[in-house]
This record gives C-alpha cells, sequence and structure tokens, in this order.
C-alpha cells in the first residue's frame, strides 16, 4: 500500500505532467473550448473545477500578456497594498517580529521591480552577478515552470503577510485598520497568486511542472481561502481579534475567492478570443482567396492560353496547365482546416471538366499517403497528373474517339523501401493501345513526358496493356536521385 | 458574317473571345451589362443581323452604384416593370423577341451559380451552355468544336462537351422548382432560405423572409412539413451539382435518404447547402433574388401553360 502511494506521491508531485496541447496542424487553426456545456447551468459548476486549456493560443496570450500588457503593474500593486498592509500595523503598533514577518513581501516587490526591466526580451544588463543570475532563472523557467527567485520569496511573503496582520495586537479602537490590513494582505496574496497562475507554464504542455500544479489551479482559490481563515484562528486563538469583528475577519477570507473570479475571467476571455480570433483568420483568409479569385483570374487565363503556345516547351506547358488549378485551388481552399496539399481529384476535376469529362467519370484509387509524402513528391504527383489526365481528355474529346467508354481510373501507388521508393502515378483509360512503333515517338507530347521523367526524375514512362482492349499509362519516380550520374549525364550529354 | 451579341463584363475575357472570333471569322458585338444588351435588341436596324446571343450570368448588377449603368427597368407580362440586370434577364429577353434565336449561357464551370444557371437557361429558354474555356482555345479541337457549334448550333449533341451534364441537370432543376411547399414557388422559399444565416431560430426567420419577399403576411414555415421539402430541394441541388467541379464542401451536406425524408430540421443542424453553400455565394444569392431571374421563370410557366 505505502509502496502505490509512493508512487503516486511521485507521478503527481515530482515528475513533469503528461498531458498535451490541443492536436492542431498549425496553431492559427485555433483550439475549440473543450470545456463549454450545453447547459448554461452546468457551465457554472464546469468552470468551477476546469484546469486551464492547453494550446500554443493560449501560452501566446499569456507571453504577450505578461510581456506586454503586465510589465510591472503587478509588482507596483503588490507594493502598494504591501503599503496599506503596513499602515494597518503602524496603527495597530504592531511589535518589531510582526514588522519582519513583512521582510519577505518588501523584498519581493523591489526585486520585482529591480529585475522588470531585465527580464524576458531586453539588452539591458544588471550590473550585479546575484541580479544577472536571478534574471536568468526567471528567462529560463518562463514558459516552463512557475519557480523562480521572486516566485519562491512571494510563496513565503503571501502567507507571511496574512499571518503578521492575524497575530498582531488588536489595541482599543484598532479593530477596523486591523480589518483593513488583513483585506490588504489578502489581496496582496491574490495578486501573487494571480501572477503564478496565469504564468505561460499553465497553458503549455512544455511545462515541466508536475501534475498537481495543473490540477490543484482550479481549487487554489479555495485553498488560499482556507489557509487565510486558518491564520484568522489562529489569531483568535491568541485573542488578537476583537471579539464583536471576528466575524468580519473571518468574511474577510472570503476575499481570497476573488482569485477564482480572476483565474476564470482570464481563461474565458481567451477562450472567447479563440473565436473571434478564428473568425478573423478565416475573413482574412478569405480575403485572400479572393485577392487571388479576382487579381490573378485574368492571368490564369492567360496561363491557360500560353499553355498552349507553339513556342512553350512542354514542361513549361504542364506548369501553365497546373498552375491554373493551384490558382483555382487557392482561392477557394480558404477554410481553416482545408488540404494545405491540393488533392489530385481537385485536380483531374479542374482538367477534364472543359473536356466535357465529369467528376462522375474518374475513379480514384489512390494507395500512397498524400498528406504525408515529401513535398517534392507530391509536386511531381501534380504534374504527372495534369500531364497525362489532359492527354487523355484531350484525346478522348477527338471525333474518332467520341464513341469510346469516357471511364477513366487514376492509380497511385508507390513500391520499393528506404531509399529506393519509387512513386507510380498510373491513368487507365479505354484509348486505343499505342502500338509500340508509335509509343513515345519524336515530337509527341508523351516523349516529351518521357524525357522530362528521366532527366529530372530519375524515372521513366511505361504503357502497361491490360488485354481487355484497355491499358495504363504509367508515370514514374524514384524518390531520391541516383545514386551515380546516369551514363549520358557523365559524358555531359542527355540521356536517351 | 455569322455575328452574335455576348453580354460579358470582363475586360479580359473579351480579349479572348474577340480572338477567338478573329480566327474563326466570327464577329462579336461586345456589351459589358444587361442595359446594353437591351439597346442592341431592341434596336436590330442599327446592328448586323444576329445568329446568336450569348451572356454571362452576373454583369455588373450585384454593386448597387454601377445600377445606373448596367441596369435598365422594363415592363414584365403582367404589365409592372421589373430591372434587368442579369444574363438570363438578357437571354429571356432575347427569347421574347425572338424564339427562334438560339441562345448560350456562358460561364467559368467550376463557378458555384454555374449548374443552376446553365440548368435554367437550358430549361427554360433552351440555351445550351458554354463553358468560358472553349472560347479560349482558338486552333485546337474544342476552339474547333465551339465554332462548329456556334455556326450550326443543332449540331450540339456532337460538338458541346456539356450538353449531357446540362440534360441530367436540367430535369433536376425543374424538379427542384416544381416542389413547392406550402402551395407556393419553392424558388421563392429557396431565395429566402439563401439569405438566412443563423441556424437558430431557422422557422421564424425564415417566416420573416418569406413573407418579406412575396409580400404575403399569412405564409407560414413549420418544422415538420418544411424538413422533408428541404430534403427533397437538397437531394435535386445534389443531383444537379453532380458533375461540376464546383467546391461546395460536399462532405458537409447532410446525408438524406430519399424514402425516409426527415421531419425535423436537425439534420440541418450544422450544415444547410441551401443557406450556407448557396447563401454564401453572391452569384447564387443574386440567382434567386433578381427580378429578371423569376420573371424569366413565370415567362416559362406561361409559356408552358400555353404549349
Amino acid at each position: 500500500m505505502s509502496a502505490r502511494i509512493a508512487v503516486w506521491f511521485r507521478s503527481q508531485f515530482l515528475r513533469s505532467h503528461q498531458r498535451r496541447d490541443e492536436d492542431l496542424e498549425f496553431w492559427w487553426q485555433l483550439p475549440a473550448d473543450r470545456t463549454r456545456t450545453t447547459s448554461p447551468w452546468s457551465q457554472l459548476v464546469m468552470d468551477l473545477v476546469t484546469p486551464a486549456a492547453f494550446s500554443e493560443w493560449h501560452v501566446k496570450v499569456a507571453e504577450s500578456r505578461v510581456i506586454g500588457y503586465d510589465r510591472i503593474r503587478p509588482p507596483v500593486t503588490r507594493m502598494l497594498l504591501l503599503c496599506l498592509t503596513a499602515a494597518g500595523l503602524s496603527a495597530l503598533r504592531a511589535p518589531w517580529w510582526c514588522w519582519a514577518l513583512l521582510g519577505p513581501g518588501l523584498l519581493q516587490v523591489l526585486l520585482e521591480i529591480y529585475l522588470s526591466r531585465y527580464v524576458y526580451d531586453t539588452a539591458d544588463e544588471p550590473v550585479w552577478s546575484w541580479a544577472r543570475r536571478m534574471r536568468d532563472i526567471t528567462n529560463a523557467h518562463f514558459r516552463t515552470m512557475l519557480l523562480n527567485v521572486t516566485g519562491a520569496v512571494g510563496i513565503a511573503a503571501c502567507p507571511l503577510n496574512v499571518l503578521a496582520v492575524c497575530v498582531a495586537p488588536c489595541p482599543a479602537g484598532g479593530g477596523w485598520p486591523k480589518i483593513g490590513a488583513l483585506a490588504a494582505a489578502i489581496f496582496y496574496a491574490n495578486s501573487g497568486l494571480a501572477s503564478a497562475l496565469l504564468d505561460p507554464p499553465n497553458y503549455t504542455e512544455s511545462s515541466l511542472m508536475p501534475p498537481v500544479m495543473h490540477w490543484i489551479r482550479p481549487y487554489a482559490p479555495l485553498i488560499s481561502c482556507g489557509v487565510v481563515a486558518a491564520m484568522v484562528a489562529f489569531g483568535a486563538a491568541l485573542g488578537r481579534w476583537q471579539h464583536d469583528l471576528l466575524g468580519i475577519a473571518y468574511l474577510c477570507a472570503a476575499l481570497a475567492l476573488l482569485l477564482g473570479s480572476t483565474l476564470r475571467n482570464h481563461d474565458r476571455v481567451v477562450a472567447a478570443a479563440a473565436e473571434v480570433a478564428r473568425e478573423a483568420v478565416r475573413d482574412g483568409r478569405s480575403e485572400l482567396g479572393g485577392v487571388v479569385h479576382d487579381d490573378l483570374g485574368p492571368a490564369k487565363a492567360a496561363a491557360e492560353a500560353a499553355s498552349r503556345a507553339e513556342c512553350v516547351s512542354y514542361q513549361d506547358s504542364v506548369e501553365l496547365q497546373a498552375l491554373a488549378a493551384y490558382l483555382t485551388h487557392f482561392s477557394t481552399r480558404v477554410g481553416l482546416h482545408a488540404s494545405q496539399r491540393m488533392e489530385l481529384s481537385y485536380l483531374v476535376e479542374k482538367l477534364i471538366g472543359p473536356y466535357g469529362l465529369s467528376r462522375r467519370d474518374v475513379r480514384y484509387d489512390i494507395r500512397w499517403a498524400a498528406e504525408t509524402m515529401r513535398k517534392h513528391d507530391h509536386r511531381i504527383a501534380i504534374r504527372m497528373t495534369t500531364a497525362l489526365v489532359h492527354n487523355v481528355a484531350q484525346t478522348l474529346r477527338r471525333p474518332e474517339y467520341r464513341q469510346v467508354p469516357k471511364a477513366i481510373v487514376v492509380e497511385c501507388f508507390h513500391t520499393g523501401e528506404g531509399r529506393d521508393v519509387r512513386y507510380h502515378l498510373a491513368v487507365h483509360d479505354h484509348l486505343p493501345v499505342i502500338a509500340s512503333t508509335e509509343w513515345c515517338c519524336a515530337g509527341s507530347t508523351l516523349a516529351a513526358l518521357r524525357t522530362w521523367l528521366r532527366q529530372d526524375f530519375n524515372g521513366d514512362l511505361t504503357q502497361q496493356v491490360l488485354g481487355d482492349g484497355t491499358k495504363k499509362i504509367i508515370a514514374t519516380w524514384a524518390d531520391r536521385p541516383p545514386a551515380f550520374p546516369q551514363a549520358g549525364e557523365a559524358a555531359g550529354k542527355p540521356a536517351p | 458574317m455569322t455575328t452574335f451579341l455576348i453580354a460579358e463584363d470582363d475586360p479580359t475575357k473579351k480579349h479572348k473571345y474577340v480572338k477567338f472570333g478573329r480566327h474563326y471569322g466570327i464577329q462579336f458585338i461586345p456589351v459589358a451589362s444587361a442595359r446594353a444588351a437591351y439597346a442592341v435588341l431592341h434596336k436590330p436596324q442599327d446592328y448586323p443581323a444576329l445568329d446568336g446571343v450569348i451572356a454571362d450570368f452576373e454583369l455588373g448588377g450585384q454593386r448597387r452604384d454601377n445600377w445606373p449603368h448596367t441596369r435598365i427597368d422594363t415592363s414584365g407580362p403582367d404589365g409592372h416593370t421589373y430591372p434587368l440586370s442579369t444574363g438570363l434577364g438578357v437571354l429571356d429577353t432575347a427569347h421574347t423577341l425572338n424564339p427562334g434565336m438560339p441562345l448560350w449561357a456562358l460561364t467559368d464551370l467550376s463557378a458555384a451559380h454555374a449548374p443552376l444557371y446553365m440548368s435554367a437557361a437550358s430549361l427554360w429558354l433552351d440555351a445550351k451552355p458554354l463553358s468560358i474555356e472553349r472560347l479560349y482555345q482558338p486552333g485546337t479541337p474544342l476552339g474547333d468544336e465551339a465554332n462548329e457549334e456556334l455556326r450550326y448550333p443543332s449540331s450540339y449533341e456532337t460538338s458541346n462537351p456539356h450538353w449531357r451534364w446540362i440534360d441530367d441537370a436540367r430535369s433536376s432543376f425543374a424538379a427542384l422548382i416544381e416542389t413547392p411547399y406550402s402551395s407556393h414557388e419553392a424558388f421563392d422559399w429557396l431565395n429566402a432560405l439563401t439569405h438566412l444565416r443563423a441556424h437558430r431560430g431557422l422557422i421564424p426567420a425564415l417566416t420573416d423572409q418569406i413573407r418579406l419577399i412575396t409580400q404575403n403576411p399569412t405564409l407560414n414555415a413549420f418544422a415538420n412539413t418544411l424538413a422533408p421539402c428541404m430534403a427533397k430541394w437538397q437531394l435535386r441541388l445534389a443531383e444537379i451539382y453532380q458533375d461540376f467541379s464546383v467546391d461546395r464542401q460536399e462532405d458537409r451536406w447532410p446525408v438524406l435518404d430519399e424514402d425516409n425524408l426527415p421531419r425535423s430540421i436537425k439534420p440541418w443542424a450544422d450544415f444547410n447547402p441551401i443557406s450556407d453553400f448557396l447563401g454564401g455565394n453572391a452569384q447564387c444569392r443574386e440567382f434567386f433574388e433578381s427580378p429578371d431571374v423569376r420573371v424569366a421563370l413565370m415567362n416559362w410557366r406561361s409559356r408552358d401553360q400555353r404549349g
């Protein structure tokens, strides 16, 4: 039993947590808020227990807030609250040891204000080496853990301030100043805890903190309230509270719960801002798509026309035909989760449309992982699809082939392993088999395509006769260039 | 010389088809608005005799500041005036003036409104589909076919690559507009739906919109009766779009069964193809809201009744 407790203790208190960020391909897709409930009533409860969301969006907002918006506001606020606490103690004529309890608080705010100009992204250097060391710790832990020197001092300062007030004597007429000092000390603790619990490590899987630091966060206000109430009770046991104000002192402890309001308001705003930011990204992409559509529409038509000019080389004409599809793809794929890569089916539909082939005429047998194959190979696949499908669609439109079935199949697969992987893109059609004497004859587009594949992509173009009157034309290329230069290249000549 | 009136407001495209015309010895009279097309059609004596009319759908009628230059008010079959603003209105005017005039509905095949426009023009006016890409390719088999079709419109079954698409689509389009709801034109309901955005409160919002469009305060929509009707509209739309490579977020369309139509509007809670896809596209919205398209529909209905 004790072994199990030890394992649990180690996993929760000593080892780093295992939670992960929201799974998004790009951070600007922005995380969905999984804590929203259908019923507004259950949401009230959910908000009380839900931990901070982990995502790049949340951590970026936290970093931006701390560096750009918080700046010295939190330590200066704490300095003011410390002064109010000290004023209360002064009114109570507190003994020296009560003042000594405020020491960590004073040290914390002075250090924080002094270090504020040296931490994060600044070129300023502290004069003293101990300050440089503190600055380095703060910078190093900024995105990974809550522990830094001023934070460690704050761990002591927050409860000691409250304790100083609770155990300070309460002379006649000192009841209300003591209540005021207690409130100031509690607000100091709230400010310190809020700074820690809203720091970037609370929102990221990069945090090195143990799980307890994450799951305890929603309950921190309750724990803080309990600790303050316990200190008030301790002071009462020592007879340091006026009896008629003791109830007010306990009520003051409830001020610690305001910390929860601060944390949850912050988290809600960040989550709500994600919705708006998502809309902004979507609108921006849509606007950009519109610009591409409106401004490059004429260029698309020009590219199509230029692709048919006789003076344009075969490679360039294929590139220009693909460009037209790319432009349309760019202007329509504006959704947040739209595929960044143009799908071959999308390209094929764009290519065959003008020739009267319907998307229902095409079947796809894609056996390679289009989303994970190298970009280089995907780009070749786009070009080969453009070349082959365009060739078939154009031929099917010829008067002599009007009775030929229009159905085509686009097959994609790879062979080999490791560095010997070869990709194959085949178009299966019902057009007559090309006689071996006419296959890739000089000046034909197929000959140009074969030369392109051989010279640039370590590949080849082949015809497979299927025996049922149909055939496949297969473009093949290697994932890697050849280990040794081909004979023609070595001699400075193009391959045959 | 074979002469066509061509209504198309894009100067780049104009450059292309003028080049096409020069290549094949075809004269195009280019106009950039419905207003200009109307002027040519109503003053035939000022222009060479027309062998046909070609019109793109969107002719700059969406921008309100363009209206005085692009639109023209004309009188409809019931004596009321209506603005002529779209290519469909131009084709309908040409058909009314000369029912034997060959017509072509010109557009980019991947445009979201292309299937609607080409189907409507085919069904109502017997206009042939003309993909703009065909006019970009003089000297190629595709360009030669376009030339052949323009010169001999009756040869379109062999020379028009898309006639079969439209042949299928127009029967689905006919079924779409012949599926009324609450004894009222499906076309108006579709118009109302394309102007809705929020999914929440669909029924009250739709009721307000249809009353606004029809000026009929007694029209009502009820979820349980609207749902099967909306399902039929969606199924017909899917058929109309099935051959076209239009980016219509097909994977988000609710899966429906013709033999088991829904009785609630839940299937459209996340995505409604009519309000989200058609309504999200400016040209599709223009198709349903333009008075001249509505007049073309009414003209077709009255011809149908007479015939």
